[in-house]
């Protein structure tokens, strides 16, 4: 089942698309899926928001959830 | 949450006129005694021998909404704010410009500054928002935000 993934600021830049769908279980799979599709991310620093929660530790996915990619943040 | 999610973002850039509007709206919550204001202002800083002309806002903006009124529920209870409001502006703002504007009011002036400042600090660390700056011949980089 894919989920979709949003893409934001830097991440959203190289690889040219605001959104990706993605097969992987788990957070730590989608983060190799996305590397080996865009080897460019590999020395960047980002985060992943599950359902707008920050996870900070390998994390299932579930169909439906939302699934968001963050660069660091430059607000204000 | 209970709170209502509102809406912090605005569309360009946070005009004097807006802020002053702002201000007089607070004239007949009279047991306000003190407002702080933070405008954040796009500062023309030169790269190598490049100027920044602009900066091009972005944000996840359901994820910084839900996290901005979680900030404004806490700053209100634990300084005890008569109110308190956030605009950040989203697309390209130019130099020169105000991006953010956000403004506490409480009845003693401590409680207002306070709150203001660790409002600032905390959306500046807490918020998916991203900064594109935009130089004079249309390269860019990507904002990073300083420590203070």
């Amino acid at each position: 089942m894919a989920v979709k993934i949003q893409l934001f600021g830097q991440l959203k830049q190289i690889t040219g698309a605001s959104e990706l769908n993605s097969d992987a279980v788990d957070t730590d799979g989608l983060v190799k899926e996305i590397t080996t599709r865009f080897p460019l991310l590999e020395n960047l620093n980002y985060l992943i928001a599950v359902d707008r929660t920050i996870v900070q530790t390998n994390t299932f996915i579930k169909p439906g959830q939302e699934l968001a990619l963050l660069p660091p943040y430059s607000g204000g | 949450m209970n709170q209502k999610i509102k809406n912090i973002f605005v569309a360009g850039a946070i005009s004097p006129a807006f802020i002053g509007e702002k201000i007089s709206a607070h004239q007949s919550k009279t047991g306000i005694g003190g407002h702080s204001i933070f405008l954040g202002q796009v500062r023309a800083d030169t790269v190598g021998n490049k100027q920044i002309i602009a900066v091009d806002y972005t944000s996840y903006e359901p994820m910084a909404l839900e996290l901005m009124t979680a900030i404004r529920e806490t700053m209100i209870e634990k300084y005890s704010l008569t109110c308190m409001h956030v605009y950040h502006s989203l697309g390209r703002i130019r130099s020169g410009e105000i991006c953010l504007f956000v403004f506490t009011s409480a009845p003693h002036r401590k409680a207002a500054i306070d709150a203001c400042s660790e409002t600032v600090e905390r959306l500046k660390a807490e918020l998916p928002i991203w900064g594109k700056e935009i130089f004079e011949d249309d390269s860019f980089q990507w904002k990073i935000n300083q420590p203070a």
